[in-house]
C-alpha cells in the first residue's frame, strides 16, 4: 500500500537519518520525512553567497560516534575526515598560544606562561582519562528510571549498576564535572591566568553560562568526549549527512524533502501516522520524532493525548540559544598580529579561539544576563577552505566565526535594529587581534538564534538543543520518565539531540533510539 | 583533674558542644577544648559595644533540628524561640511586600503583583514542603561511599536505598534542586519580578554567587529547612543562649568545657589519634578525638602531612570556602523607619524582619561587582531588629540593628579591605538611608565584619558562614571530601563533627549529632586500647 511504513521518522536531522538507516539496515520500510529542501538539520553545507560554501551551523566532525561511522560504513560512501592540525589562542600585547596533536610542543607552549602548569598538563589529562571513558560508555547507554518499581524497570535498573559496579572513584569526578564551575575546576591544576582560559573556552561557547558559573565543568569535559579528535568533514558537515543518507537508501531507506509534518497522528493513545502541510497523510506501525521535543510534543502531538506532568516537564526544558554564527567570505586569510611560526611552530593557523583572559569570557556573559549581547564577544574563527578547497573559489576563503553570547531576546529591544551592530563589534574583536580582517570580507551571513530557531527548527536556537545540566540529562532527557527514546504515546519515538546524550554531530541518539524501538519491534508490527 | 580522657573535642563551636553532650550522655568522659573565651563558635552573644549586645555571627534559631533539642532537653536549659511571623521587603516608588506565615495573608501581598502567582503560591508551598520533607530525612543520615565495595557499605548502601524506595519521582525533584539556578526554579512557577527576586534571596543570601547560578535552587531548600518547630525565629537572648543550653545539657552528664584553651597539634602514633597539644604546651590523651575545627584547617594545621594520604589532602585543599557574606552590628537610638512601611497598611507593629532584595537583577548584579574581587555597589542585606522582639539586648529606648548581606570578596583586586572598609561601609548606608531615611545619623556605634574578620575571630576558612560551598560535589558523600563523608577520617579514632561535615552549616546541631552517633557505633572498638 501506498503511503503505508513500518516506520516514518519526523525530521531529517543527522539523528533522524542514523535512525532511519539503522530501521532500514534491520529490514524495516522507513520513510524520513524532512521540512527543508535538503537533509541533514544543523549538519549541513549551504552556500551562502555565490561560489562560497560552508557548514551553516554546526562545524566539527570529532563527535560522530566510531560504532556508528563504522557499523553505517559511512566513510565507503563518501565520509572523509579531515584532522585539525592546531588551535591558536590569540592572546593581548601581540602574543599567542598554539596547541598541536604533539602534547610535548603543547608543554613547551604553556612552559611560556607557567612552568608548573606545563608539568601537570600531562597529568590533567590522565586524571580526566577516566571520567571521559565512563562518559563514553555510559552515551551509548538508554537512560534507566531509578523511580519505576516495576519488575521490568528494576531490572533494568540492577542491570545497569552491575555494569557500572567498578567506576569507584570515577563516580565522583563525574560529580565534580556537573557541579564545579570550569574556572573551579581547571584553578585545581593550573595558575596561569592564560592557561586556564585555553580551557574554559570548551566549556563556555553554546551555554546560557559564564566559566565561573557552576556546573560548567562538564561542558569543558563534555567537548572532549567526541573520540575522532578534532576534524572537519571534507565539503563540510553537510558531507556527513550525505553519506548517512546513502548508507539508508541502500537499505532501501525513502526520504522526502520539503514535507513538512503538521501533526502526529494518535488514536486510543497510539501513533498511527503523520499528516503533511499539504494536507496528506502517511501511516505507520510507528512514529519517531528527531525534532526537538518540546516541538514534538508541544506542538506536533494534540495535547490530549499527553499527560499533564510531562507536558510541564516539557514545558520547563530549558533551551535558550546563546550563540551566533557570521559565515564570511573572504579574499585573504586571516593574520593574527600575535602568530609567527617561529614562536609556534606551525605553519599557518586555520582553528582559533579568541578569548585573552578568564574575565573576558565571564563579562561576555555578563552583559548576555541582562537581555544585551556582548560588546566583546568571545569567537571562535574557523577557516575550513586551509583544509578544504571544496568550498572557496582559489585564492579565496570562508571564514566562519562562531561565538558568544547573544541572548535569544533582547532586553527592551528588537535584533532587528541590533544585527548590524552586532556584526560591528564581532569585526572589532577581529581586527584587533587579525588585523585587516574587515576588510578582507567580501560577503557575509549572520545567523542569531532567532534564525538558528526559525531555519532548523531548534527551540530558542540552542546549539546543544537544551542546556547540559544535570536535571536535563540522561533519565532526565527531555524529562523524567521518558529518557528512554519513548514517549506516553505508544509506537511514538524520540530521537533526536534533546535526548540522551544530548546535542553535537555524534548520531548517537538516533543510534540508541534505533537499537530501543528494534526490542518493541516485534510487538509494534502487530 | 586526670587529662586521660574518652573524648576531646576540639573546638566548642555549637557542633562540638552537641557531639560532646551526646558523648558524656553515654557516659563518655569527655573535654572540650575552645580556642575563644567563649564558646559557641559562630552562635554566641557578644557585647559589641558597652550596653548593646547582639547575635555576632548566625541569627537564625529555626534550623535547631528538634530531634537534638529534645533529646538534650534545650529547652530545659533556658532556650526560648521568638518566631518571626513576616518579613517585609521595601521596594521601589515607596512599595513593599510582606511575606507571612499566614498563607492567605501572603497571598494577598501577592495578588497586588500578579494574581497568578498568588494562586500558585499554596501548590508551590506544597511542593516545597514534600521536598523539605525528604532534606529533613536525609539531614539526618550518614552518608555512603557507593564506590567502595566492601561487604558493609553495600549493605548500608542497599539499606539506605531501601529506606527511601518511595521517593519516586520526587527522586528527580532533588536532582532539580541541585542542578537549577534559584532564578529559573522560581520561574517555573511565579511570573513577577518582586516575588521571585523574594525567592531568589534566600539563595543569594550567605552565598557568593548570583541567583542566575546553576545549582542555587537547593540553597532555598536549604533556608526552608531552617523552619523547623515554631518557623523562622530568634532564640531570646540571641543564638548564644543555644551554645549555652547545649553546654548546660552536657555539664548534667558530667561534660567538661575548658575556654582560652587553642589547640595547636593532633597527636597521631602509629596512624591512631592519641590526643591534643595546647598552644601553652598543655597534652590531653584521648581515646577518641573528634574535630568540630573546619576540616581545610583541622588537617591541614593540626595534623603532620606525613600521617594524611597525598589524594586526601589534595581534595581537602580543593575544597571550596569563600565568602561574600558580611554582618554588620550597630547599635542604635532608633529603630529604623522604613519609608514604606505603614503599621495600619501593613497590619503590623513594626517590621523587626526586613530583607532588601529590590529585583532578580539588583539581586545578581550585586554578585557580579564581587565576582571580580571587588564589593557591591548596591549591596543586598537582610535589616534585623532583634531588640524590638528581646529587651535583654540593649538599653531601653536603643536598639540593636544587625545588617547581614552580600557582597563583599574575600580578597580585593589592586586594593585592600584596610582602604576600602569605610567605602564599602558607606555603599551599605546609602542602601539603609535611601529605604529607611535618617537611618545612618541614628547609628551610636557599630561592629562591622567582613569575611577576613569572620576568618580570624572564628577561624572559619575564607570566613564563609556555610563551612563550604553548598553544591553537589561538596554534599553528602563528598562533603568534605570523598571516603571520608561518614565523619570518620584517614586515621583512626579521629572523627569530624563540624560544619564542613554532612549536612554542612547554619546552627543546626546535625553535624555534631551525626558524628556522635557514628562515634558511639565505633565506641566497643575504640575503648579497648
Amino acid at each position: 500500500m501506498k503511503n503505508q511504513y513500518d516506520v516514518t521518522i519526523v525530521g531529517g536531522g543527522h539523528n533522524g537519518l542514523v535512525c532511519g538507516a539503522y530501521m532500514a539496515k534491520a529490514g524495516l520500510k522507513t520513510l524520513v520525512l524532512e521540512r527543508r529542501h535538503i537533509v541533514g538539520g544543523a549538519a549541513v553545507t549551504e552556500e551562502f553567497s555565490p561560489g562560497f560554501r560552508a557548514s551553516t551551523f554546526s562545524f566539527i566532525m570529532g563527535h560522530l560516534h566510531p560504532k556508528v561511522i563504522a557499523e553505517l560504513e559511512l566513510e565507503k560512501l563518501g565520509l572523509e575526515r579531515l584532522v585539525v592540525e592546531n588551535v591558536i589562542y590569540p592572546l593581548y600585547d601581540n602574543d599567542c598560544i598554539v596547541f598541536t596533536k604533539d602534547p610535548k610542543k603543547n608543554q613547551e607552549q604553556i612552559a611560556r606562561f607557567s612552568k608548573k602548569d606545563a608539568e601537570v598538563y600531562p597529568q590533567f589529562f590522565e586524571y580526566l582519562s577516566g571520567a571521559i571513558d565512563l562518559l563514553r560508555r555510559l552515551q551509548l547507554e538508554t537512560p534507566i528510571d531509578p523511580t519505576k518499581t516495576d519488575l521490568k524497570s528494576r531490572l533494568k535498573t540492577a542491570k545497569f549498576m552491575w555494569r557500572y559496579r567498578n567506576v569507584g572513584k570515577d563516580f565522583y569526578r563525574i560529580i565534580d564535572t556537573l557541579s564545579m564551575s570550569a574556572y573551579d575546576y581547571v584553578s585545581q591544576w593550573f595558575e596561569s591566568d592564560v592557561v586556564k582560559a585555553t580551557f574554559l573556552y570548551w566549556a563556555t561557547i553554546g551555554g546560557n553560562v559564564g566559566p565561573y558559573s557552576p556546573g560548567t565543568a562538564f561542558y569543558l569535559v563534555a567537548h572532549l568526549i567526541g573520540q575522532t579528535g578534532m576534524s572537519f568533514a571534507r565539503g563540510g558537515m553537510g558531507q556527513i549527512s550525505e553519506a548517512i543518507a546513502s548508507s539508508g537508501k541502500r537499505f532501501g531507506m525513502e526520504i522526502k524533502i520539503s514535507s513538512s509534518v503538521e501533526e502526529i497522528l494518535v488514536r486510543n493513545g497510539r501513533a498511527y501516522g503523520v499528516r503533511l502541510g499539504s494536507g496528506e497523510e502517511i501511516y505507520s506501525n510507528l512514529v519517531v520524532s528527531n525534532v526537538n521535543a518540546s516541538l514534538t510534543f508541544d506542538v506536533l502531538v494534540k495535547p490530549e493525548h499527553l499527560p499533564e506532568e510531562f507536558l510541564r516537564d516539557i514545558r520547563t526544558f530549558r533551551a535558550k540559544g546563546t550563540s551566533f554564527k557570521i559565515l564570511c567570505a573572504v579574499d585573504a586569510l586571516p593574520q593574527y598580529a600575535g602568530f609567527s611560526e617561529e614562536k609556534t611552530g606551525v605553519s599557518y593557523p586555520a582553528y582559533a579561539h579568541i578569548a585573552p583572559t578568564c574575565e573576558y569570557l565571564e563579562r561576555a556573559y555578563d552583559e548576555a544576563k541582562y537581555g544585551w549581547y556582548s560588546s566583546k564577544p568571545f569567537l571562535s574563527p574557523i577557516v575550513p577552505t586551509y583544509y578544504d578547497d571544496t568550498l572557496a573559489p582559489a585564492g579565496k576563503h570562508v571564514v566562519t566565526l562562531y561565538g558568544g553570547v547573544t541572548p535569544y531576546q533582547l532586553k527592551d529591544a528588537s535584533w532587528d535594529d541590533e544585527r548590524d551592530k552586532l556584526v560591528k563589534v564581532t569585526m572589532d574583536v577581529m581586527d584587533e587581534f587579525a588585523p585587516g580582517f574587515s576588510s578582507s570580507v567580501l560577503d557575509y551571513q549572520l545567523l542569531l538564534p532567532i534564525d538558528i530557531e526559525r531555519i532548523v527548527g531548534m527551540p530558542g536556537g540552542n546549539t546543544q538543543h537544551g542546556d547540559l545540566t544535570l536535571d536535563q540529562m540522561f533519565f532526565m532527557r527531555p524529562a523524567p520518565g521518558y529518557a528512554d527514546y519513548r514517549s506516553p504515546v505508544t509506537a511514538l519515538y524520540q530521537c533526536g539531540a534533546s535526548t540522551h546524550p544530548g546535542g553535537a554531530v555524534s548520531g548517537v541518539p538516533g543510534h540508541n533510539a534505533a537499537r530501543e524501538i528494534l526490542k518493541d519491534w516485534k510487538k509494534l508490527k502487530s | 583533674m586526670s587529662s586521660k580522657y574518652d573524648v576531646i573535642i576540639v573546638g566548642g563551636g555549637h557542633n562540638g558542644l552537641v557531639c560532646g553532650a551526646y558523648m558524656a550522655k553515654a557516659g563518655l568522659k569527655t573535654l572540650v577544648l575552645e580556642r575563644r573565651h567563649i564558646v559557641g563558635g559562630a552562635a554566641v552573644t557578644e557585647e559589641f559595644t558597652p550596653g548593646f549586645r547582639a547575635s555576632t555571627f548566625s541569627y537564625i534559631m529555626g534550623h535547631v533540628h528538634p530531634k537534638v533539642s529534645d533529646e538534650l532537653e534545650l529547652e530545659k536549659f533556658g532556650l526560648e524561640a521568638i518566631p518571626v511571623q513576616e518579613v517585609f521587603s521595601p521596594l521601589y516608588d515607596g512599595d513593599y511586600i510582606i511575606r507571612s506565615k499566614d498563607v492567605k495573608k501572603t497571598q494577598q501581598q501577592f495578588a497586588r503583583f500578579s494574581k497568578k502567582d498568588a494562586e500558585i503560591y499554596p501548590e508551590f508551598l506544597k511542593y516545597m514542603g514534600e521536598t523539605t520533607q525528604i532534606l529533613r530525612s536525609i539531614v539526618l543520615e550518614t552518608p555512603i561511599d557507593p564506590s567502595r565495595r566492601d561487604w558493609h557499605t553495600i549493605k548500608e548502601a542497599a539499606k539506605m536505598l531501601w529506606r527511601y524506595r518511595k521517593l519516586g519521582k520526587h527522586f528527580y525533584r532533588l536532582i532539580d534542586a541541585v542542578s537549577l539556578s534559584a532564578y529559573d526554579f522560581v520561574a517555573q512557577w511565579f511570573e513577577s519580578d518582586v516575588i521571585k527576586a523574594m525567592f531568589c534571596y534566600w539563595a543569594a543570601i550567605g552565598t557568593h554567587h548570583g541567583p542566575r547560578a546553576p545549582g542555587t535552587a537547593i540553597i532555598i531548600l536549604y533556608h526552608l529547612m531552617g523552619q523547623q518547630r515554631g518557623g523562622m525565629g530568634f532564640a531570646r537572648g540571641g543564638m548564644g543562649k543555644i551554645s549555652d543550653a547545649i553546654a548546660e545539657s552536657g555539664k548534667r552528664y558530667g561534660l567538661e568545657i575548658r575556654t582560652s584553651a587553642a589547640v595547636s597539634e593532633i597527636l597521631v602514633k602509629n596512624g591512631r589519634a592519641t590526643g591534643v597539644v595546647l598552644e601553652n604546651g598543655d597534652e590531653y590523651h584521648a581515646k577518641v578525638i573528634a574535630t568540630n575545627v573546619n576540616a581545610k584547617v583541622a588537617f591541614d594545621k593540626f595534623i603532620a602531612p606525613e600521617h594524611l594520604p597525598a589524594e586526601f589532602l589534595r581534595d581537602l585543599r580543593n575544597y571550596r570556602t569563600r565568602s561574600t557574606t558580611f554582618k554588620i552590628n550597630i547599635a542604635v537610638d532608633r529603630a529604623p523607619q522604613y519609608a514604606a512601611f505603614d503599621a495600619d497598611k501593613c497590619g503590623i507593629d513594626y517590621p523587626s524582619y526586613t530583607q532588601i532584595a529590590l529585583s532578580v537583577d539588583y539581586l545578581e548584579r550585586a554578585a557580579d561587582d564581587a565576582k571580580y574581587g571587588w564589593y557591591s555597589a548596591k549591596p543586598f542585606m537582610t535589616p534585623i531588629v532583634p531588640s524590638m522582639l528581646d529587651d535583654s539586648l540593649a538599653p531601653s529606648g536603643k536598639h540593636v540593628v544587625t545588617l547581614s548581606g552580600n557582597h563583599a570578596s574575600y580578597e580585593l583586586t589592586g586594593a585592600t579591605w584596610e582602604t576600602e572598609r569605610d567605602n564599602f561601609v558607606k555603599n551599605v548606608m546609602n542602601v539603609m538611608d535611601e529605604f529607611a531615611p535618617g537611618f545612618s545619623s541614628s547609628i551610636i556605634d557599630m561592629q562591622v565584619l567582613l569575611p577576613p574578620d569572620i576568618e580570624r575571630i572564628l577561624g572559619i576558612p575564607g570566613g564563609d558562614p556555610g563551612h563550604g560551598e553548598i553544591s553537589l560535589d561538596q554534599l553528602f558523600w563528598k562533603r568534605p571530601v570523598a571516603h571520608y563523608a561518614d565523619y570518620r577520617s584517614p586515621i583512626q579514632a579521629l572523627y569530624q563533627c563540624a560544619s564542613s561535615s554532612h549536612p554542612g552549616g547554619s546552627v543546626s546541631c546535625l553535624p555534631g549529632h551525626n558524628a556522635a552517633r557514628e562515634i558511639l557505633k565505633d565506641w566497643k572498638s575504640l575503648k579497648k586500647i
